[in-house]
């Protein structure tokens, strides 16, 4: 990249030089060294190569595609309280095919049990179960980085499809996964419910994964 | 929570050998067979690019010049269908394409079984809201009837 003379770096802010954007890891990226996109890669129109030995264009498309994972950043929506991290196994294998991230999300309600509580203590009670969920939360995240190193974990508080899809959208994620075999403690969400509006509403894919007592016949009485 | 089996049908996942990709021709169709021809290439998967053709209601009581519309549609699909599996065929050396007749959601679960597969992959749209309560979107209906993992791609304009 050319660098700005001293005359020029005079009557130009340093900004404008440098586009301090950043990717979706947060590493600074300059107009230079700006990694191509990672979305639906070209395939049409393919160029002869130049010269002999070099690669022509359709050589570097067939070649990225077989390099870049399309995707890279997983959200996993779970129950701290009930999830264990071998259930998760599955996913992480997944994820680690993929060579991608995984963040999985937890978003606390409060248990309507607490909504009768009365007292000094009720909400210091509720704020001790929220910190009992969370700190479970951060133990299952420990327990899963022993084997899958790149995971974390978020802690989301509100409705559980709106967190879900704020989470993906701030997180930039490719795949949300949504095990359907997980039945989500939820006060107003079943986990089809929520399968659907992630469905309809997400802006990223979203995987469902059907329970293993869905194989046979009776999955076509489950239609609407 | 309750875990029932998930980790049979996460291994099931996880050793994906075939994904159907269920299409529309007409719609976002490109980026959707780049898509699946990436994930069935990151796992040396075979790809089964598969469109249902539902012909309108009104059309089984059409004169002749109705079949023929419908014929001509049907084949104009077809063509657009052998060209999606064509690209495709750069990034999957295995690629084939079907193209059945009926109610999308019920072919496409049942091809996915007949086929014995692993991953359906299908394109999801933003349903507007009359769609949606009247349950006109697809996928839903697909990843109710299906037995293996639905992923649905989002493309950026849907």
């Amino acid at each position: 990249m050319r660098l700005p003379s001293d005359k020029e770096r005079e009557s130009y802010p340093i900004d404008q030089w440098f586009d301090r954007s950043s990717d979706r890891y947060g590493h600074l990226v300059t107009p230079g060294s700006r990694p191509s996109k990672i979305g639906p890669l070209q395939i049409s129109g393919f160029a002869e190569p130049d010269e002999l030995g070099k690669p022509g264009a359709h050589d570097s498309v067939i070649e990225n595609t077989a390099l870049k994972s399309p995707i890279r950043r997983i959200l996993i929506p779970i129950d701290a309280t009930q999830v264990k991290s071998a259930d998760l196994k599955p996913v992480l294998k997944v994820a680690q095919r993929f060579d991608a991230e995984v963040t999985l999300l937890h978003c606390y309600e409060i248990p309507l049990s607490f909504h009768y509580a009365v007292g000094r203590s009720a909400l210091m009670d509720v704020v001790r179960h929220r910190d009992l969920v969370r700190t479970q939360l951060l133990k299952l995240c420990a327990e899963v980085r022993m084997f899958f190193t790149k995971c974390r974990s978020e802690f989301a508080l509100g409705s559980l499809p709106v967190e879900i899809l704020c989470a993906s959208r701030r997180l930039k994620t490719d795949l949300i996964v949504v095990p359907l075999s997980v039945d989500f403690v939820s006060q107003g969400w079943t986990t089809k419910q929520l399968l659907d509006e992630l469905v309809s509403k997400a802006n990223c894919s979203v995987l469902g994964i059907p329970s293993a007592q869905k194989q046979g016949v009776d999955r076509f009485n489950l239609a609407s | 929570m309750k875990i029932l089996e998930s980790e049979r049908s996460g291994d099931r996942l996880v050793s994906i050998k075939k994904v159907v990709l269920a299409v529309d021709p007409t719609k976002h169709s490109e980026a959707t067979t780049r898509y699946a021809a990436q994930i069935a290439n990151w796992f040396n998967a075979s790809l089964c690019i598969a469109h249902v053709f539902s012909p309108a209601p009104w059309s089984e009581f059409g004169r002749e010049d109705a079949y023929n519309l419908i014929d001509r549609q049907r084949l104009e699909l077809r063509a657009r269908l052998d060209q999606l599996s064509e690209e495709a065929h750069q990034i999957v050396p295995e690629c084939e394409s079907v193209c059945l007749e009926g109610e999308p959601a019920e072919q496409i679960s049942a091809l996915a079984r007949d086929l014995d597969a692993d991953l359906i992959v299908i394109t999801g749209h933003h349903p507007s809201l009359l769609a949606r309560l009247f349950n006109l979107d697809t996928a839903p209906k697909i990843m109710r009837r299906a037995h293996c993992p639905v992923l649905v791609y989002h493309h950026e304009n849907t």
